[in-house]
Formats: C-alpha cells, structure tokens, sequence
C-alpha cells in the first residue's frame, strides 16, 4: 500500500491503525464513485410541486386542469373529480414514484388513483374543429373554379374569370365536394376587374400575396415557400406594382417553420420566433434537421424573439403532427389540435415534414393506487411501470389523478427512475455515443 | 465532561488519512473537470463543481491545520518535472477542448499562447529572486 506522507514514521501500532483507517477510506471512495457511476448510468429525474407555494421557482411540474376545466387551487381535489399534471422528460424511465404529501386538516382517501399517458403535450390538447384549405389555395371541382380568400371558399362565377385574371387550369386542384366544405362560403367572384385576397404574383423575382387590396411582398423566397408551391403564384410584370398599392408589411414563414441563422434555430409561430434551448429539445420534439431553413439577417429581422422553446414547451401554433397508424394529419392552433380532413387539405398547410405521432398512445394508460407510507401517515405513493411507454413518440406524460374523497395536497411528487438492467446501459451507451459524435464529429456543410 | 485532546500521534495518523484524502478529491476533480470537459453536464448535472472546489478548499485548510497542530516541518519541495508536465498535459487537453468549435488552427494559436503566459506568470509569482 502506497504512502503518500511517507516522511511522517509512525509507531508501529499507530501505523497499523492508519493503515486500516486509509484502506476503509478508499474503499469508502471507490464506493461513492461506484454511486455516482450508477447515478450517472442509471439517472433518476425529480418533479416536485408546492401548492403551498404555488409560485415558487422550484415546481418543475405543470398542473393544468381538473375534468371540469376549473383551475386547480390550494392542492384541492373534490371526490369524483380528477387532477391533470404534466411533466416532460426526455428519454425513456422504467418507472414512476408519485408521492402525495396530504395536508394535516385533509381527509384520508381510501381510494385515490393515478393514471398515466405518454405523447406529446400539444398532441393531447382537446380537439378542434376541422381546419380546411390555407388561404390562396386554387381548387376545383366538377369544372367550376374556387380560391380560398381570407379562409373562405369564394367561387369563380364562370370558368372565363379565372382565365382572365391569367390563372392556367393546372394552378387549380381537382378535389372532392366534401374537401369544400371546411371553409366557410364566401361570396362569387363575379368579375374579372380585380383579384381576390389570398391572389399570389411573382413579379421581379419577389413573390406578392393579394391582402385588402394591397399587395404584401414576401420576405424572401424562402419564405413564400414554407407556404405556398411556386406554381400556385401568377407571373405578373412590374407594371402591375405600379397599379396595385403595396403594403409596408412584410409576410414572413408559415407558423411551424424552422429557420436557423447565426448558429441558433428559431421556430416561428404567430409572427415570433421561438429559440430553441439545445440540440436535445430538438431532437425530443421530433423536429428534423433536414426541415431546418437557413435565413439571412433580413429574412428574421421581420421577427420579435419570444421566450425560449425548451423540453417543457408545447409545440406552438402551426405545428403539424401525422399519426403513425392511419396517417391522419393534425394542426395546432391556440392550445387545440384540429383535424386538417384529407391529404390534399394538408398538403396545403404542410411545406416540411409533419411531427410523428401515435393515435394509440393516447389510448395506452399505465395506473396505481395509492397506499399510505408507513414512515409518514400523511404521505401516499405509488409506483407506475413505465415500460408500455418505452416506442411511444413524445415525452410528455400526463397524470391524472382521482380520489373518492375531498382531500387537499400541500405537495405532490414524481421520481422517474431507471431499473439497472442491460437495456437500460445499452440506452445510456448510445446516448453517450451519440454525445460524442454531436460534439465532436464535423458539421455537414449545407 | 471535557474531551480528551488529541495526542500527537493521533494527529499524525488524521494528518496522513487528510493527505489521502486530498489526493482521492484531486483525482476525483481531475476526471470530473475531463469528463465534464468532454462531455457537458455528465458530472456538473449530478454535483456542482463549486461543492467540489469548497470540499477540497475545505480539506486542504485542515489538512494544514492539522499539520500545524502535530508540529510537522516539511523541507519546501517544487514540484517535480513528472507532475508538472501532467499537468499541462491536462490544461493543455483542457484548452483545447473548450475551443474545439472553432478553427483548429486558431485553437492551437490560442493554446500555445496561453500555456506561454502560463509559463511567464509562474516564474514572475514564484520564482526566487537571485
């Protein structure tokens, strides 16, 4: 055994006794580097919430709603009703620990149950009406002309007006009476004298868009793109600016586009940018690297920066999910999921690829019940396995919680944790490599 | 009821297990600052390294306390050539990592010129006056 203090001689008695002490000591350290390897491999992530401290900067969980919609308040849950929370977590855990820490004035459920689902937050949003064609979408059917004006279905009154107003048949879409029904009615256009809103031009290598009788010019190409298909816009000459007013408004990217610029990537929804915290959130959100425009400072400069999009945000407005089972599409719009009714609809709003979903996993729920901790009479806990969650698509699992009596939280409780298995260090090995090769494997060049 | 104080040998024998101990943080401190260094967060995510600097600060103030109590003289040693050039080894890897993102050659610009003003800094603040 080596001595590091080897110019102190001791008694030989002592030297025994030291020589004990310093092989406890190391052993000591090789234990805790043992845990700190396991917490490292095998990590656990806590979620807690005070509704003591219903502000505090430590609550990491999001409550959100009980079955009637009301906002929860004071950790109160009334028998027969159920308490929603979510927590987003990246990667895959073996199982749950829900802890509920009752208030000492509480009643003692006898009962109290928790469910659990896994998706993505904005994919488990209520649903909304249907959503139809985007504005300045040409369709047709059974030979009469449509455009679709400030979300409106507005019918060509005969098929000469499109022709003057320089339309070819081939911009126009061949869809089916039920596709023209998930825009409202508008009223006939009965003239050719003036285009309609939503009437796209490509003039002088800028592309316009027809709004209030002004034309509003396009950023950038680019940006015309992650809305429209360059066919869909009438070549017009530079004479036609002098006869139509332009607005001072620039139209930017479709709500939903990535656009990356200065080594940053922004996701752009209602007229903001939304920064991306890392390449992990990215990844988790199942954002695609290849759907990632590069933009010039011009092109962003039309933009306010709005708060950073992390793990915890759900997909903002304009996103679009595809479901994995029956290639269903679905569009966020201000905390709802619409249904966008067929291929063609959604071909309209989609210029990138969707985010995957599973339908069924909405479905898919793992459940507990509680039991009372011997340790502590007012805590209750449960266990969830999380294993049926491990191929599902998101990570953002939504509890919700019942009790068959009122009772009232003064905190609540989620430790996600990792089973020491091969699977598990198989995961931690990938990710690892995975890692390595973001940090230090050269960049593609675009 | 007063304690009994510490004899010298059992000052001796603490003073000995401290130094065990300050070397079993330095290597602990040392790979974490490499890991941490190559990969971001896989050990600061789990214990920050400000606990780690104050646990060492920590133990090295007792160790000297300790040493002051049990009456050791140690002769002043400089460091040894095997240790030094371990250590620039392991700020030089270091350096270098962090500025991994940017152009290798630049990196290398910046290295050399810090291990430099390293080296300068060191003689100005310890070496003896002839």
């Amino acid at each position: 055994m080596f001595d590091l203090t080897e110019e102190i001689q001791l008694e030989p008695e002592d030297r025994r006794l030291y020589r004990k002490l310093q092989v406890s000591l190391y052993l000591f350290a090789f234990i805790l580097a043992l845990y700190l390897s396991y917490l490292i491999i095998f990590p656990h992530k806590y979620f807690s919430f005070s509704f003591l401290n219903p502000a505090s900067s430590q609550n990491n969980i999001s409550i959100t709603h009980f079955t009637d919609e009301a906002a929860p308040q004071n950790g109160k849950i009334t028998g027969g009703n159920e308490l929603y929370f979510d927590t987003d977590i990246s990667g895959d855990f073996s199982k749950a620990l829900i802890t509920l820490n009752l208030n000492g004035a509480s009643e003692k459920p006898s009962a109290a149950s928790i469910a659990v689902r896994r998706s993505y937050q904005a994919f488990m949003y209520n649903l909304g009406d249907p959503i139809g064609w985007r504005n300045g979408s040409l369709l047709k059917y059974n030979g009469t002309y449509y455009i679709i004006s400030d979300s409106d279905l507005r019918k060509f009154s005969t098929a000469n007006i499109p022709v003057t107003l320089g339309y070819s048949e081939k911009s126009f879409r061949e869809v089916s009476a039920e596709e023209l029904t998930y825009n409202p009615l508008g009223a006939d256009i009965a003239a050719a004298d003036s285009y309609p809103n939503g009437a796209l031009f490509r003039i002088a290598d800028n592309y316009y868009i027809m709004n209030g009788q002004r034309l509003e010019k396009f950023v950038s190409d680019q940006a015309y793109l992650s809305k429209y298909d360059p066919s869909a816009a009438l070549m017009k000459d530079t004479s036609f600016l002098n006869d139509h007013p332009i607005s001072d408004d620039l139209v930017g990217f479709s709500d939903g586009t990535l656009i990356a610029n200065g080594g940053s990537v922004f996701i752009v929804s209602n007229g903001k940018l939304l920064p991306v915290d890392n390449v992990q959130t990215f990844a988790g959100k199942g954002y695609n690297w290849n759907d990632v425009l590069n933009v010039g400072e011009d092109e962003i400069a039309i933009y306010q920066k709005d708060k950073l999009f992390n793990i915890k945000s759900p997909h903002p407005n304009g996103t679009i999910f595809k479901t994995s089972e029956d290639s269903k599409y679905y569009i966020v719009e201000n905390g709802k999921k619409h249904l966008l009714p067929s291929e063609g609809i959604a071909a309209s709003w989609l210029k990138k690829e969707p985010i995957m979903v599973s339908e069924k996993a909405l479905e898919i729920y793992a459940r507990c019940t509680f039991k009372k901790n011997l340790w502590n009479t007012s805590n209750y806990s449960c266990e969830i396995p999380l294993d049926k969650f491990s191929d599902l698509i998101g990570f953002n699992y939504e509890f919700s919680l019942a009790s068959d009596t009122d009772i009232r939280m003064d905190s609540l409780s989620v430790d996600y944790k990792k089973n020491v298995n091969k699977k598990n260090f198989k995961s931690f090995a990938i990710g690892l490599y995975n890692s390595i090769l973001g940090t230090y494997a050269p960049t593609q060049p675009n | 009821m007063r304690l009994p104080s510490p004899t010298k040998n059992n000052l001796l024998i603490f003073y000995k297990l401290l130094g065990d101990l300050l070397f079993l943080l330095l290597v602990f401190f040392t790979l974490a600052l490499i890991a941490d260094g190559l990969l971001l967060g896989i050990v600061s995510s789990h214990i920050s390294f400000l606990k780690i600097i104050v646990i060492i600060t920590l133990g090295l103030a007792a160790f000297y306390a300790t040493g002051y109590a049990a009456d050791v003289r140690l002769a002043e040693e400089h460091p040894n050539k095997k240790t030094t050039i371990f250590l620039t080894v392991v700020v030089a890897i270091l350096i270098f990592n962090s500025l991994f993102k940017i152009n290798h050659y630049l990196a290398l610009f910046i290295l050399l010129v810090t291990l430099v003003c390293i080296f300068f800094l060191n003689k100005l603040f310890f070496e003896k006056l002839s």
